[in-house]
């Protein structure tokens, strides 16, 4: 299993429960969350930029339309997959363009996808961009104090539990919850200029 | 409740640790705080870059559209929902139109016989909406209809004013479904080609 994803379920669950009683918020943090994610996929067979944000948002759509068909068998991001992968084909037939032949493997798709494989027909620039917010993202996290660090590792790539950490690390529950909190506040505020595209932050060197 | 607060809630959910109400009060908190929306695409960007994966620039444009269009679709969802509620509805509406129109017609088979009943000079208390069935009386071999009460101390003027209206009906049924058969049948008898010949003849031999 790959690490944190048992996490993204539990967290999807409870997303999708609430968008399938009809909470659009609820299916808007879905979309916010995967959005990156389907577009590098539909990317594969849209290749105009613009055109795959707007096939990636009527997959989004679709699949909320078809939400109710959304049982818990797979993760919600692998049916959101398939959702997009059919929406980008019907796309290219709509066009009379053909569709690449993506047809592998479903699992191994997605497993492909988490480990950036699809990111490969970017541009340079693209490319440099996210090796950037990867090396401050990584400079942020091992910046952290000991006890958040830890706490974050231990949730972001092991997929444990509150209580799992509360009890390898020997403390309440609550102090975990506050501990990761601190840690993701405390990366975020590294990084958010990056994020939202601004100039990067001069890191002091030491 | 504070920014702090929901973010926290916010943590929490992104780690899938909590609980439906919380969960609930933290989506109605978003609407208020719209900001949080961007707090959880850079945490989603982290984690993803804190996993080996490569993150990216927060961009909400794509979910702003589908947000967008999901609004659109449900602030028109009211009428969908009327109209499901008719369509739910249309099966009782269809029962009800047959048993209406098998009560009118159960009224007009039962009028012809009353009509019978009380031409043979007996005002006898019947069942309005039921066809009322003759029988022998033993003794003096005379038909009755089947009834209950005494048949000496009833007068019914109404239901004689009703059977009015009933033979009325059918009357004006009648001369409006023979009118317009004879209407229909003069298009298309013969007489009637030759009087359209004829006369577009005589036109042609006016010019």
């Amino acid at each position: 299993m790959v690490a944190g994803v048992a996490t993204d379920e539990e967290s999807d669950r409870a997303l999708v429960q609430r968008a399938q009683a009809g909470d659009l918020r609820a299916f808007d943090l879905l979309v916010i969350k995967y959005q990156h994610r389907l577009l590098s996929v539909i990317s594969k067979f849209v290749k105009d930029s613009d055109e795959a944000q707007d096939v990636a948002q009527e997959a989004f759509i679709k699949a909320f339309k078809a939400l109710d068909n959304f049982r818990g068998e797979s993760a919600f991001y692998t049916w959101l997959y398939r959702i997009a992968t059919n929406t980008a084909k019907n796309h290219l037939v709509a066009r009379s363009r053909r569709a690449p032949s993506l047809d592998w493997d479903i699992d191994e798709a997605v497993l492909y996808d988490e480990s950036d494989r699809l990111h490969e027909v970017d541009t340079p620039e693209a490319n440099l961009a996210r090796e950037e917010l990867k090396l401050a993202i990584d400079a942020a996290v091992n910046d952290l104090p000991d006890e958040l660090r830890t706490a974050f590792y231990l949730r972001e790539f092991d997929g444990l539990s509150y209580e799992d950490i509360a009890a390898i690390m020997d403390c309440p529950i609550g102090t975990v919850r506050s501990r990761i909190f601190r840690g993701r506040e405390t990366i975020d505020s590294n990084v958010a200029a990056q994020l939202s595209g601004e100039s990067a932050p001069q890191r002091d060197k030491e | 409740m504070t920014r702090e607060e929901a973010k926290q809630l916010l943590s929490q959910l992104a780690d899938g640790e909590l609980d439906e109400l919380s969960t609930r009060r933290l989506l109605a908190q978003i609407e208020e705080q719209p900001e949080l929306r961007e707090v959880w695409a850079r945490w989603h960007e982290i984690r993803q870059g804190a996993r080996g994966g490569s993150p990216q620039r927060v961009d909400l444009r794509i979910a702003d559209g589908v947000r967008a269009t999901l609004e659109e679709g449900s602030s028109r969802a009211p009428h969908r929902s009327l109209q499901s509620t008719l369509t739910r509805f249309r099966p009782f509406a269809v029962a009800a139109t047959v048993a209406c129109l098998g009560v009118l017609i159960g009224q007009q088979w039962s009028a012809p016989e009353e009509s019978v009943a009380l031409a043979a000079g007996s005002a006898v208390p019947t069942v309005r909406s039921m066809p009322v069935m003759p029988i022998a009386n033993s003794n003096g071999n005379q038909l009755l209809p089947a009834s209950y009460g005494d048949r000496s101390s009833v007068t019914l003027p109404k239901p004689i004013a009703v059977e009015g209206l009933y033979h009325e009906l059918a009357r004006q049924r009648l001369e409006a479904y023979s009118a317009t058969h004879a209407a229909r049948g003069a298009l298309h008898t013969p007489a009637t080609f030759m009087t359209g010949a004829l006369a577009a003849d005589d036109n042609r031999g006016e010019q």
